[in-house]
């Protein structure tokens, strides 16, 4: 196992190094050299991994574990949608108007407190409480990831606009994937360990049921 | 068997959580950078952006 993960980082760093050293690089990587993208860049990353795993749980919780039909829990994520959709171009405006950070910590602090309330639910948490939850966070991701790109992106100089573009996504695929992978190991362990506790519970209170009758 | 799997599942939106409060400490140091840099293509721009960019 550690096998492929050392062949990945041997090869990761070949390639920075290779497109360090070429007159033309295939992907810039000096555009780090510019703070604001650096920051702007590890916040997107940081973002990626909360939104990529909050997507692969949403339908766990939904239809494994509330039975919710595939239709209905698709029409849960529908607002959320269109809330992101009616945003866009809203926050564009805000954007020019008061500039990334006020946005940026707003949307933020909406998505820490919503993910905080989904750490809380239920086998009974009403389908409207979780609509309305859903509905929030993608609101308050809506408000991050465009204004906080957009001004990583401004301090570039034109020239490197396509490289800065095109390593975020990269970044943002990449970090997503690992950061949900990596969440739902948390996740299984986490299961693993609850299901032996109740499993455990649940014999140790038959044995005293048992001992008693006796 | 739901219910330990409704434990992870809230194990684990806590821990996102923590994720996106690291993402709202680094949203603080974010500053306002003017776009358009055209005849600047040094370094020094992102030198002297961090001087300026407070306006």
């Amino acid at each position: 196992m550690y096998g492929t993960i050392i062949i990945g980082a041997l090869a990761l760093i070949t390639f920075i190094v290779r497109q360090l050293r070429m007159d033309d690089p295939m992907l810039e990587f000096r555009i780090y050299k510019y703070p604001m993208f650096a920051l702007s860049s590890a916040i997107s990353i940081v973002i990626a991994v909360a939104m990529f795993s909050a997507m692969i749980l949403m339908p766990i919780y939904v239809q494994t574990i509330r039975g919710i039909s595939p239709m209905d829990s698709g029409l849960l994520m529908l607002p959320g949608a269109i809330v992101m959709g009616i945003m866009s171009p809203i926050t564009g405006k805000l954007f020019d108007k008061y500039g990334a950070r006020i946005l940026a910590v707003s949307g933020l602090t909406i998505t820490v407190v919503t993910s905080y309330y989904f750490s809380k639910i239920g086998m009974d948490t009403a389908y409207s409480t979780l609509v309305l939850l859903y509905t929030f966070r993608m609101f308050g991701m809506s408000m991050v990831m465009m204004p906080v790109m957009t001004n990583g992106l401004n301090q570039l100089p034109a020239i490197n606009n396509p490289h800065g573009t095109a390593m975020n996504n990269t970044l943002q695929q990449v970090s997503g994937a690992i950061g949900s992978a990596l969440l739902i190991t948390v996740m299984n362990n986490q299961t693993t360990v609850k299901a032996e506790e109740l499993a455990a519970d649940h014999l140790h209170r038959l044995q005293l049921k048992y001992n008693n009758k006796s | 068997m739901n219910e330990a799997m409704l434990h992870g599942i809230n194990f684990t939106f806590f821990i996102s959580t923590l994720i996106a409060v690291i993402a709202l400490i680094l949203a603080f140091f974010i500053k306002r950078v003017k776009p358009n840099q055209e005849d600047k293509t040094d370094e020094e721009v992102g030198v002297q952006h961090v001087d300026t960019g407070k306006e």
